[in-house]
């Protein structure tokens, strides 16, 4: 078995996924065919998630056994963390990338300045997902670069989250030509970007 | 004066992260070792040259630079990056296997 | 030019084949508890070495004193 994450959930799971361990946090784990891939354990953990299970989630790409995953939660000191995350899920944002024209460059100085330029409008993207994150005013997680976009994660309980993206919607709508740009503003996902095992200060060797 | 600069352990070792697989582990197969190690290897490299990419554009920015020096950092750079990616294309690795962008996102900033 | 908005449900964008939310699930699929930096290295399933990250890189301005900024 695969282990998706952990959660003090008792409730029944959804078909095929198991609760492991018989203290107040479990870990959640599903048969190894299904959750071969990233996007496989993403899909189980977004399906358990809908079903109601809250989540301290383990990184989609990260495959981690279920007895590697009970380990962990005998080892570190998850409560905390769980009883933060407990009935909250996260709103994902995202900007698109514009497509930045290169010309084939060979001097030096050219090609430092065309970094320049890359940066300074990644730059303006984050100034722009701040600047929506802010809206929400709500906890944010730290921005990420993909390769299309760049994105950040807003944490809200799941009885809010359809009225704050409808607020943030409605806001965004209404400010057109403050801000420009692709925006998406995705779920409700279970909390990934707040699931940092670093903040509860414990490794889990 | 540049605004403090610093690099927390915590992005290197989500370079490390990166490089390995999904359990944390870097697979040393006899039948890939040197794709496994380059990958190892490349992607530390490729993680020290976006650090000084991005402080050689700080320096630049604050006019600290001479025009020379704009030229012989951005030359070095550039060559560094195309040295790095073609040694990674020879052991099947693409740049997005080394890379940690390091933009001005997060704790970068 | 003004905003493009996109909703979606997380179970939309994970059916989807638009590149751009496929790109948005791989922003995703890095995040939630990971074991950060730890690394070991492992030949035949065999741990050998462990490498543990506690190091810190700082600009040469945080080393040199602040009138030598270069």
């Amino acid at each position: 078995m695969i282990g998706l994450g952990w959660t003090s959930e008792t409730a029944t799971v959804p078909d095929g996924l198991r609760l492991h361990g018989d203290g107040p946090i479990r870990a959640l784990c599903a048969p190894t065919a299904v959750s071969k891939t990233a996007r496989d354990r993403l899909g189980m953990q977004v399906r358990s998630f809908d079903a109601g299970i809250d989540l301290l989630p383990i990184a989609p790409s990260h495959q981690i056994s279920s007895q590697q995953a009970i380990s962990m939660m005998r080892t570190a000191d998850m409560a905390p963390i769980i009883t933060q995350l407990k009935t909250k899920g996260q709103l994902t944002l995202s900007v698109q990338q514009p497509q930045i024209a290169t010309d084939p460059i060979s001097d030096g100085r050219s090609w430092l300045a065309a970094r320049k330029n890359r940066h300074d409008v990644r730059a303006n993207q984050a100034d722009l997902l701040h600047h929506i994150a802010a809206l929400a005013g709500r906890p944010v997680s730290p921005l990420r670069r993909t390769n299309h976009c760049v994105q950040c994660d807003i944490l809200v309980e799941r009885s809010e989250a359809d009225k704050l993206k409808d607020q943030l919607a409605h806001h965004l709508h209404g400010s057109s030509g403050l801000v420009e740009g692709v925006i998406s503003i995705t779920g409700l996902w279970p909390p990934f970007g707040f699931a940092d095992l670093q903040r509860l200060g414990a490794s889990a060797a | 004066m540049i605004a403090p600069f610093e690099i927390a352990a915590a992005d290197l070792q989500d370079t490390l992260t990166r490089v390995a697989d999904a359990g944390g582990r870097v697979q040393i197969d006899p039948d890939r070792v040197e794709n496994d190690l380059a990958r190892l290897v490349l992607g530390l490299m490729e993680f020290l040259r976006q650090l000084m990419e991005l402080q050689a554009i700080r320096q630049m920015e604050h006019g600290y630079l001479t025009e020379e020096q704009e030229e012989k950092l951005g030359t070095t750079l550039m060559r560094a990056e195309a040295a790095i990616h073609d040694l990674a294309a020879k052991f099947d690795l693409t740049p997005e296997d080394l890379s940690l962008d390091l933009g001005p996102l997060g704790r970068t900033i | 030019m003004g905003v493009e908005l996109h909703l979606a449900t997380a179970d939309e964008v994970l059916c989807s084949g638009d590149d751009r939310l496929v790109d948005l699930v791989d922003g995703l699929l890095h995040h939630g508890v990971v074991v950060r930096g730890e690394l070991w290295l492992t030949v035949a399933d065999v741990d050998l070495v462990f490498l543990g990250v506690d190091l810190l890189l700082a600009a040469p301005h945080k080393i040199r004193p602040a009138d030598q900024p270069t």
